[in-house]
């Protein structure tokens, strides 16, 4: 519609006054910040140029100046390298930005050139672009003058803020409700933008960015101009395996059309970040008593992960499985079949080392009287004590033992 | 006697060489089938008010055996794949659009791996799909199809793989959702250097991408074929008492269409015979750097990451250039128990500022900042709190755009009490998180700021009994949930859940359920209820095969914050079934 209108309003010029081309410049009040990607955009500059329907054809070049705001010069079109064009008489030829700002023939003054073959993009603030068709040595103009005022500003994607990078979240929590917030466009549209909650499960063996590029979300949903989104997943829990998901942002207009900002991508998603559940409790260890080993306060391994031993319920004053016998029968909670458990026996540093099975059961031979140092894929966990056999008859069940 | 001491050594020999042509072989890993099942009922069933949320069938297929010939060769197999495409970001989004896919796109589709990877000592082939991290800047978050190697003789490295990460997806309309298109994007990339773990690296990186302009007919409109070439060096280097200094540098050069034919500019040249400048080709630079210690009650780290404007890695495609990373992250332990020797505190602390449009301009500013603080009390008791502040700050009024800042305070409190008896150990957990968020946006003419504020309230309760001589396995939990945004808008939950464990059939049958019920209440509308229950049902057939069964149904049902009949009490039963069967060598 606002091409008719000016279409409209071109012709009448053309009639009205004598120059052998009117032309009429529209420019994108903020176009992309990445001045490499204006070329391929139709909708960042367009020229329309109307042949006066009295005289003849014309051949003309365009002649196009860039300026900051203050004055200061961008870029100029060399008139001997510009390329000439053709404007019939009596029609109508659009240009647009290749055309307008010809590669091969524009100028850039020396900082910009150099910020531009370092970055691909203009500095971000107010630009003038002064644009005309003259002829072949650039001695006479050949149409009306145009100027537009522009404003570059490099849009930023939201950022993502919670659930935090490979956060933790409690299940039993998560599982009625999480909050999803995120930072707004930047520059804020003018009018309100959508912006798409995506959450993708991480099957097992896949990786996240796997799981982004390949599954169905299993939250899609939009909300609009607000940056925080409350999902109520109403996913069962119980089973394993399935509690590690990658989140992210997809930004788009008013039209519905992506804003990919100056990412490489082209989905106009957001950095993604990953978040997993931890699990309450699921040490299952067959037949016996069974205790669970404190964590060392300083391990490294994931807090859902969880190593339970079979005991009789005797304990160290700060809380380690004192073990009758140098077998340890356990189990290890939330980590993949084939998990190597270590015990380090804390004098003769003698190793001893097993794996998990599918269900993260574990045995291992263990060096009695002394305590252990148990280690899940070389990561320190917890401790054990196993004891001579004749010390077992020293207490009873229940007691503990310093 | 000389006969019968030949056949005597003849039959040594004939035994050790025997031994030495056929060595052991042992298969470790597994296999397996499986199907996913999902259905919807809506009611009523127009006007839309919920999708589907997971593909209707789907059968996944597993062969990943390990054959280990001998001490010294390994062939681990990885063939997964599922029968229906589902991809809804990235290269082949919509790609059922298109009806059935090619065999290349099915093979370098991320929702399938192929790979096999021989090793021999310190020689790995890598063939078929590879998802390698060569580093933080170079390459390392997508999956190619290809073949390539490692080769790792003494102290060495030596990396190389070339592949397709996708193959041209042709642009469609229709059917609706479509599909954008890509263009077939090939990769190599390549690593030398040396590295002694825990001593040192030190390496050299390189990764080209390409995209192919002719792969897709028609090709996506909004997107041009790109090209790039990255640089890096990777240098690490483990000092003693814990001392440690990590950087990488790198460079990139950027193609963003490479069917240009126009010459690049004066200033920008190509980088032969890896990549050809034209018009539009910039180079920029990234560099990451960490310092610090670690020990064993005490880390300090300070790391940095700059991406400049220009930097783009189609190994990293989703990551955002122009920005600048500050933090400081620290951890130790405290309050040392004299009896045991060991520590009953453990403090965890990371601060940290980012700047986002850090060349080009109007920059914003991000700021983290997290402390966890975890005490153990005694065998009993531990309390572990928590803050998290996150702010953002973007001034736009220079440039006639509104100017936007972001604060987020978070305070968790989480105590946990335990205690035993010679027949079951019981752990009742209670945890509270308060969370208030302020957004202010402020337009450049009025200056006049809209503030936002949103606090929310998140209570829970957990109690495990566990039992020392029975098989079952419950746990109940508690939650209360409210978040309230000004001006006028109210969410409230409240959540009762229950879970048991237990083997069956003289354990066999491992089996765990959950129930839980939610009731909600948005601002003024009535009140809506949501019941899940959920079970998972393992059945050891053999020692080798077992059968896995998961289901679970959902039902929820809206209050009138849908709107008008027929919406109000609008309800849905939403149901998952998963069975596969695992074969495992052992």
């Amino acid at each position: 519609m606002k091409k008719i209108f000016n279409l409209c309003i071109l012709l009448c010029l053309v009639l009205i006054t004598k120059a052998q081309v009117n032309i009429v410049l529209n420019v994108q009040p903020q176009p992309p910040a990445n001045y490499n990607t204006w070329s391929q955009r139709n909708e960042v500059i367009t020229l329309v140029a109307v042949g006066s329907p009295a005289g003849n054809a014309v051949s003309a070049k365009i002649n196009a100046t860039l300026e900051t705001a203050d004055g200061s010069p961008v870029a100029k079109t060399d008139i001997t390298r510009a390329p000439i064009r053709q404007i019939a008489a009596g029609s109508t030829t659009i240009l647009y930005a290749r055309d307008v700002l010809d590669p091969s023939a524009l100028v850039f003054n020396a900082s910009f050139q150099n910020q531009l073959n370092k970055t691909g993009k203009l500095k971000a603030g107010m630009y003038k672009l002064t644009v005309s068709l003259v002829n072949d040595n650039g001695s006479a103009q050949l149409s009306n003058e145009q100027v537009k005022i522009f404003t570059v500003v490099a849009a930023q994607l939201p950022v993502l803020i919670a659930p935090a990078n490979e956060a933790i979240l409690n299940e039993a929590s998560a599982q009625t409700a999480i909050v999803f917030r995120w930072t707004p466009l930047v520059p804020r549209p003018r009018e309100p933008a959508t912006y798409t909650v995506l959450v993708f499960e991480i099957l097992d063996g896949q990786t996240a960015m796997q799981a982004l590029r390949s599954n169905q979300p299993i939250l899609n949903a939009d909300v609009r101009d607000v940056t925080q989104y409350i999902w109520r997943p109403q996913l069962g829990m119980a089973e394993e395996g399935r509690n590690k998901f990658i989140w992210t942002i997809k930004s788009s207009d008013i039209q519905g059309t992506p804003i990919t900002g100056e990412s490489i991508s082209g989905d106009a998603v957001s950095e993604p970040y990953t978040f997993s559940f931890r699990k309450g409790w699921n040490g299952i260890v067959e037949g016996g008593g069974k205790s669970v080993v404190p964590r060392s306060i300083d391990s490294k391994v994931s807090n859902i992960v969880i190593v339970t031993v079979m005991n009789d319920g005797k304990y160290l004053e700060d809380g380690t499985p004192i073990l009758a016998q140098p077998t340890i029968v356990g189990n290890v909670s939330n980590v993949k079949a084939g998990t190597i458990v270590k015990a380090v026996h804390s004098i003769s540093k003698l190793v001893l080392t097993t794996t998990t099975d599918d269900l993260g059961n574990f045995s291992l031979c263990c060096a009695a009287d002394c305590i252990s140092v148990i280690y899940l894929n070389d990561v320190e966990y917890g401790k054990i004590k196993v004891l001579l056999s004749d010390q077992n008859i020293k207490f009873k069940k229940g007691e503990t033992k310093n | 006697m000389k006969l019968k001491m030949f056949f005597i050594y003849a039959c040594c020999f004939s035994s050790v060489a025997f031994a030495q042509t056929k060595p052991p072989v042992k298969i470790t890993g597994s296999m397996g089938v499986g199907y996913e099942g999902y259905g919807l009922n809506l009611n009523p069933n127009t006007p839309f008010f919920y999708g589907q949320r997971r593909p209707w069938n789907q059968f996944r297929v597993k062969f990943a055996p390990t054959i280990k010939i001998g001490e010294n060769f390994s062939l681990p197999v990885n063939i997964n794949f599922a029968t229906k495409p589902t991809n809804f970001l990235g290269p082949f989004a919509g790609i059922t659009a298109l009806g059935s896919q090619s065999f290349k796109q099915w093979l370098t589709n991320p929702l399938n791996n192929f790979s096999l990877n021989p090793k021999y000592k310190w020689a790995e082939l890598q063939l078929g799909t590879q998802y390698l991290n060569y580093s933080e800047l170079s390459t390392g978050d997508i999956g190619i199809f290809g073949a390539g190697f490692d080769l790792k003789p003494k102290n060495y490295l030596f990396k190389f793989f070339v592949g397709n990460s996708q193959q041209g997806v042709n642009f469609t309309l229709l059917p609706l959702p479509g599909s954008p298109g890509a263009y077939q994007r090939s990769h190599w990339m390549a690593q030398v250097g040396k590295e002694e773990e825990g001593k040192y690296k030190l390496a050299f990186n390189f990764a080209k991408g390409r995209d192919y302009f002719g792969s897709a007919s028609p090709p996506p409109p909004l997107a041009s074929p790109h090209e790039n070439f990255v640089t890096s060096f990777v240098s690490d280097v483990y000092f003693k008492k814990g001392y440690y200094f990590k950087t990488e540098l790198a460079q990139s050069i950027y193609t963003p269409d490479n069917t240009t034919t126009f010459l690049p500019p004066p200033g920008v040249k190509s980088f032969l015979p890896f990549i050809k400048a034209k018009a539009g080709t910039n180079k920029d630079y990234a560099a990451t750097a960490a310092i610090g210690k670690k020990s064993k009650n005490f880390d300090l780290g300070f790391n940095t990451r700059y991406l400049g404007a220009g930097y783009q890695s189609l190994g990293y495609p989703f990551q955002q250039s122009d920005k600048l990373d500050l933090t400081m992250n620290t951890r130790f332990n405290a309050w040392k128990d004299s009896g045991t020797g060991s520590y009953k505190m453990n403090v965890i602390a990371n601060i940290g500022n980012r700047i986002n449009n850090f060349n080009i301009g109007p920059r914003a500013n991000q700021f983290i900042g997290m402390v966890n603080w975890f005490t153990q009390f005694n065998p009993h008791f531990s309390l572990n709190l928590s803050y998290n502040n996150f702010g953002f700050n973007t001034n736009g009024v220079s440039l006639g755009t509104p100017t936007i800042k972001n604060v987020s305070n978070d305070f968790g409190v989480n105590p946990t009490y335990t205690w035993n008896n010679t027949k079951m150990s019981h752990l009742l957990s209670m945890s509270y998180n308060f969370s208030k968020y302020k957004e202010t946006v402020a337009l450049p003419i009025a200056y006049i700021p809209t503030i936002t504020n949103n606090t929310t309230h998140t209570a829970l309760l957990t109690y495990v009994p566990t039992y020392f001589n029975r098989k079952i396995s419950p746990d109940f939990s508690l939650m209360y949930f409210q978040n309230k945004i000004n001006p006028g808008f109210k969410l409230q939950l409240a959540s009762v859940s229950a879970g048991l464990a237990a083997p069956l059939l003289k354990e066999k049958l491992k089996w765990r359920g959950q129930l839980q019920y939610t009731v909600g209440k948005v601002a003024a509308f009535t009140k809506n209820d949501n019941v899940i229950a959920s079970m998972t049902a393992d059945y050891t057939i053999s020692k080798k095969v077992s059968w896995t069964n998961y289901m679970s149904t959902n039902y929820f049902k809206y209050g009138d914050e849908l709107g008008s009949v027929p919406l109000i009490g609008a309800n849905y039963l939403e149901s998952t079934v998963r069975t596969g069967f695992t074969y495992r060598w052992k």
